[in-house]
C-alpha cells in the first residue's frame, strides 16, 4: 500500500457561532500539485492553519507517510517538515534577507563563545535563492524589497527549514501577471523535486494550470475532489457556489425613487479603478467580490476615511468633497466596519454609550448630558433591534458577536442617518442573529434609509439587495440586478 | 496574553477587588490614617491633615491634567518642567517687571498652554509615540529653566498674589481650595459633557472612534493642552507658596502624577479613568510620605517607598487590563 505523503482525516473545528471545519479530509502525495478551493469563509485558511500547527482541531487526524502524527504547535510543523508560505508575509522588516531566512536556527561558529556564523548563513541564503531563481543582496532589508521577492525569501525560509510539504496560501494575491507566472514554474519545478505543495487560490485559472487534483470546500464541508482531467472553470465554479441554492428567505423589494449616492469614475492606486455606480432612496445596495476585489477600500473612501485619487461622489443633491468621517457623518452618513473589535465597538464603554456616541451632541442640555433621555433613546433602539442583555449600562463587551453587532447597527439608526454604508455586517455571528440581521437592514430600508452593504457570501447579498457591483481585483465587472443572479453566475461575472 | 502571565486565581482576586477601586482606596486611606494615628500622637491633628491635603493639591492639580492624557490612552511627561518654566517666568514677571499679578499668571498659563499644544501637535501630526515626545519636551523646558535661572532661585515675589500658594479662607489653605474646585470642574467634564465621553471613547479605541465622528486628533491636542495649562497653573502657584521660582519645581511631580492616577482607577492603556480617583490616590500618597516624617522614619526611605506604590499600582493596572480583555475574547 502507497500512503499519501500527508493525509488529513475527518478534521472538525468549531469556532463560538461558527461551525468553521466539518469532517474534512484531503490528502497529498510526493510530487503533487494539489489545490484547495472554496470562497471566502469556506475554511481553507482553517485547514491550513490545522496542518501548519497554529490551530488545533476538535476532531480528526493527521498522517504523515501513513503514520499518525500530532501537530500541536507551529514547531511541530515545522519539525515535519511542513512549511507554510502565509497570504499576510510575516518577515522581520528590520532584518536582512539573510537573518530572515534563517530566522530560529542558530548556526554557531564554535559551541563555546555561541557566536552565530554569519559568513556560512549568508552563503546559504545566496545559495537556497539562486537555486530559486532569484539571486539577490542577501545583506539588505527585507521590509524595503518588493512583494515578490520578500514572497521568495519567505519560500527560501521555508525551504531552509526542511520543508517538503509546502503550503502556498493564496500566493499570487499582490503579484504581477508575469511574477505570478515565475511562481508558477517554481511550484512545478518543486513538484518534479518530488515536494508535496498544497496551494490555495481564488485564481481558478493558475489553479487549472498547476493542480494534479483540486479540493473543493464549502461551508466549511469536502464537496468534492476533481482530477486533472476534470478540470474546468465552471465545473469549479459550480461546486464552490453549490447548486441547491440554500433558498434563504428573499428579502428584496423594488424600489422605484430618484438617486442618493452617485460614484464617478473613483479610483486609488493600487486599491480600485474608475468605479461607476449609482444608488437609488430606499435601495438595498450590495458589493460583491473575492477578497481581495478592493471592496472596503472602496467604501471606506466614500464614509472619507480615505481619500479617492480620482473620480467624484455625489451624496443627496450636492458633490461631496469629504475629507473625513465627521464630514460623512455630518450630511447622514453611517459606517459599519469590517472588524467590529478593532474598528467598531469602544470596548471601556458602556453599551448606552457605545449607542449614542454618535450624536451625544444633541442630548447635551447645558450643564449636563440629558440621562433620562438617553436611557430612553437606549431602551427604544435596543429594543427595536432586539438587542439582548441586562441593562444599557453593561460593557459592550460582555455581549456575544451578534448582540454587539445589532448595538452598532442601533446606533446608526438612532443617528439617523440616510445611508449605511455596511462593510461585512453578518461576519462571525451565528445563523439566528444573521437572520435578524438580514431583516433589520431590510427594515431601514422600509424606513426610507438606503444601505450599501459589502458582503463575501453572495447568497446574502442576492437575497437582499435590489443591485450588486461585482468587483475584482480593483476593478469593475458589472452591475447586475440581484433578481436575475445566483452564487455561480456572480462568481463567472467576477473571474470572467 | 502570553506577555504577562499570573496565575488566573491571582487575577480574579485582585481583579474583584479592584472592582470599585475609589471604595477600596477610601477604605485603604481610613485604615492606614487609623494605625498611624494609633502609632502617634500629632497624626490626627487639624495642622497634620491640613498639611497633607496642602501638599497634594500642588502636583494634584497637574496629576488632573495627567489623567485626562491617560484617559485617551497618551502619557504626558513633561508635566513637571512644564511647571517649573511657568514658575520661573512667573517669579520673572513678579520680580523684575512690575506685572499686573493677574497679567503675570494669565501669560504664564499660556506658556504651559503652548507647551502642551506643542506636544499634542507633534503626536498628532508626526504619528509620534507620547512616550518619546514629552520626554524630549521636557527635556527642553528644564533646559530652559536652568539657561535662565542658571541654578539660582529667583526670590522675592510679594503681594496679594502669594494667597494662591499660602493663603487661608477661614481655616482651609487656599490651595486645597483651589484643587478641589479644579477636580470637581474636570469631573464634571468628564461624565457629564460630550467632551468627556468622546475622551473615553479615544481612549477605548482611537480608531473606532474616528469612525463615529469624534475629531481624534483635534480632541487629543486639546487634552495635551489641558495637561499643559494645569502643570503651569500648579507651577505659580508652588511659586507663590515659596515667595520664589526655584529651578527645583515640579521634579517629582511626573511620578506622582501618574502614581495617583493610576492607584485611582485610571488605566495606562486609556479609556477608563476618573479625577476623584487621581484625587483619593493622591491623598493616599502624601499620607505615606507623612507617615514617614510621623514615624521618625529617615526621609530617604520615601523615594524606596513611592517606588514600591507605584510597582504596585502597576500591577493592579495589568490585573484589571488582562481581566478586560478575557471579557473581551468572551465577547467574541
Amino acid at each position: 500500500m502507497i500512503y499519501s505523503r500527508l493525509e488529513v482525516k475527518n478534521i472538525s473545528k468549531s469556532f463560538p457561532g461558527v461551525h468553521a471545519l466539518k469532517e474534512v479530509s484531503m490528502s497529498v502525495q510526493k510530487g503533487e500539485i494539489v489545490s484547495l478551493v472554496g470562497e471566502n469563509g469556506a475554511g481553507k485558511s482553517t485547514l491550513i492553519n490545522v496542518i501548519s500547527g497554529q490551530i488545533r482541531p476538535d476532531k480528526g487526524e493527521l498522517f504523515l507517510d501513513g503514520k499518525h502524527v500530532r501537530i500541536e504547535t507551529p514547531t511541530d510543523a515545522v519539525l515535519l517538515g511542513i512549511g507554510l508560505v502565509p497570504q499576510e508575509l510575516n518577515l522581520m522588516p528590520q532584518m536582512s534577507v539573510a537573518e530572515n531566512i534563517f530566522l530560529g536556527t542558530k548556526k554557531l561558529r564554535s559551541k563555546l563563545l555561541r557566536n552565530i556564523d554569519w559568513k556560512s548563513i549568508r552563503a546559504d541564503a545566496e545559495k537556497v535563492l539562486d537555486k530559486l531563481g532569484m539571486p539577490m543582496d542577501v545583506t539588505q532589508h527585507a521590509g524595503r524589497m518588493s512583494v515578490a521577492s520578500q514572497q521568495m525569501v519567505q519560500i527560501a525560509r521555508a525551504l531552509c527549514l526542511g520543508a517538503d510539504i509546502l503550503i502556498f496560501d493564496e500566493p499570487t494575491a499582490c503579484l504581477t501577471l508575469k511574477e505570478s507566472g515565475r511562481l508558477l514554474t517554481l511550484l512545478k519545478q518543486f513538484r518534479e523535486e518530488g515536494k508535496s505543495i498544497i496551494f490555495v487560490s481564488h485564481h481558478l485559472d493558475q489553479v487549472i494550470d498547476v493542480s494534479d487534483r483540486v479540493f473543493i470546500l464549502r461551508d466549511g464541508a469536502n464537496i468534492s475532489s476533481i482530477q486533472r482531467d476534470g478540470f474546468s472553470v465552471q465545473r469549479l465554479i459550480k461546486d464552490m457556489a453549490g447548486e441547491e441554492v440554500t433558498q434563504s428567505q428573499i428579502l428584496r423589494r423594488e424600489v422605484d425613487s430618484e438617486p442618493i449616492l452617485k460614484v464617478d469614475g473613483l479610483s486609488r492606486a493600487r486599491e480600485f479603478n474608475d468605479i461607476h455606480f449609482t444608488v437609488n432612496k430606499g435601495e438595498i445596495f450590495g458589493v460583491a467580490g473575492l477578497v481581495g476585489a478592493g471592496r472596503t477600500e472602496l467604501i471606506s473612501t466614500i464614509f472619507g476615511d480615505r481619500k479617492p485619487d480620482k473620480g467624484s461622489i455625489w451624496f443627496d443633491s450636492e458633490t461631496l468633497t469629504i475629507r473625513s468621517p465627521q464630514d460623512a457623518i455630518s450630511k447622514g452618513m453611517g459606517y459599519i466596519p469590517e472588524e467590529r473589535r478593532n474598528f467598531g465597538i469602544l470596548p471601556t464603554m458602556s453599551i448606552a454609550q457605545n449607542l449614542t456616541i454618535t450624536f451625544i451632541k444633541r442630548l447635551f442640555r447645558f450643564p449636563k448630558i440629558d440621562r433620562k433621555k438617553e436611557v430612553r433613546i437606549v431602551k427604544e433602539y435596543c429594543d427595536k433591534v432586539r438587542v439582548n442583555m441586562a441593562g444599557p449600562n453593561e460593557l459592550l463587551t460582555k455581549l456575544s458577536g451578534g448582540n454587539q453587532q445589532k448595538v452598532i447597527i442601533a446606533r446608526w439608526l438612532a443617528t439617523d442617518c440616510k445611508l449605511l454604508i455596511m462593510d461585512e455586517p453578518t461576519r462571525g455571528i451565528d445563523i439566528l442573529a444573521k437572520n435578524e440581521i438580514h431583516h433589520l437592514m431590510r427594515q431601514c430600508a422600509d424606513n426610507g434609509m438606503t444601505v450599501l452593504a459589502v458582503s463575501s457570501e453572495m447568497e446574502e447579498l442576492i437575497s437582499i439587495c435590489n443591485r450588486i457591483l461585482i468587483m475584482h481585483e480593483g476593478s469593475q465587472k458589472g452591475i447586475v440586478d440581484a433578481k436575475d443572479m445566483t452564487p455561480e453566475k456572480i462568481l463567472h461575472i467576477a473571474l470572467a | 496574553m502570553n506577555k504577562k502571565e499570573f496565575s488566573p486565581r491571582a487575577v480574579t482576586i485582585l481583579g474583584k477587588l479592584s472592582q470599585s477601586t475609589i471604595g477600596f482606596l477610601l477604605l485603604f486611606v481610613v485604615l492606614f490614617g487609623a494605625i498611624l494615628s494609633s502609632q502617634t500622637n500629632n497624626f490626627l491633628t487639624a495642622y497634620n491633615i491640613g498639611i497633607i491635603f496642602k501638599q497634594m493639591s500642588f502636583f494634584g492639580i497637574a496629576a488632573l491634567g495627567q489623567t485626562l492624557v491617560l484617559i485617551i490612552a497618551g502619557i504626558d511627561l513633561s508635566i513637571g518642567s512644564t511647571a517649573c518654566l511657568s514658575g520661573i517666568f512667573f517669579a520673572l514677571c513678579m520680580t523684575r517687571t512690575n506685572m499686573n499679578p493677574i497679567l503675570a499668571i494669565v501669560i504664564c498659563v499660556l506658556i504651559g498652554c503652548v507647551i502642551g499644544y506643542f506636544n499634542g501637535f507633534i503626536i498628532t501630526k508626526l504619528k509620534l509615540t507620547p512616550f518619546i515626545v514629552t520626554l524630549a519636551v521636557s527635556g527642553i523646558c528644564s533646559g530652559f529653566v536652568l539657561v535662565i535661572t542658571e541654578g539660582h532661585t529667583i526670590s522675592g515675589i510679594t503681594g496679594n498674589v502669594l494667597a494662591i500658594g499660602q493663603g487661608m479662607i477661614g481655616s482651609i489653605p487656599i490651595p486645597i481650595l483651589i484643587f478641589l474646585f479644579l477636580t470637581a470642574l474636570f469631573a464634571y467634564i468628564l461624565k457629564c459633557t460630550p467632551f468627556g465621553r468622546e475622551l473615553f471613547a479615544i481612549g477605548g479605541n482611537a480608531a473606532a472612534a474616528k469612525l463615529v465622528g469624534i475629531k481624534v486628533e483635534q480632541k487629543t491636542r486639546l487634552v495635551y493642552l489641558l495637561s499643559g495649562m494645569l502643570s503651569a497653573f500648579g507651577g505659580i502657584m508652588t511659586a507663590c507658596r515659596y515667595n520664589s521660582g526655584q529651578p527645583t519645581i515640579g521634579g517629582t511631580w511626573v511620578m506622582s502624577a501618574i502614581t495617583a492616577a493610576v492607584i485611582g482607577g485610571t488605566s495606562m492603556s486609556g479609556g477608563i479613568g476618573t479625577v476623584i480617583g487621581t484625587l483619593v490616590g493622591a491623598l493616599l500618597m502624601q499620607l505615606l510620605s507623612n507617615s514617614i516624617v510621623m514615624l521618625n522614619v529617615s526621609q530617604y526611605w520615601e523615594q524606596v517607598m513611592i517606588g514600591g506604590v507605584v510597582l504596585i499600582a502597576v500591577v493592579i493596572d495589568a490585573v484589571r487590563t488582562i481581566s478586560r480583555n478575557k471579557a473581551l475574547a468572551s465577547g467574541k
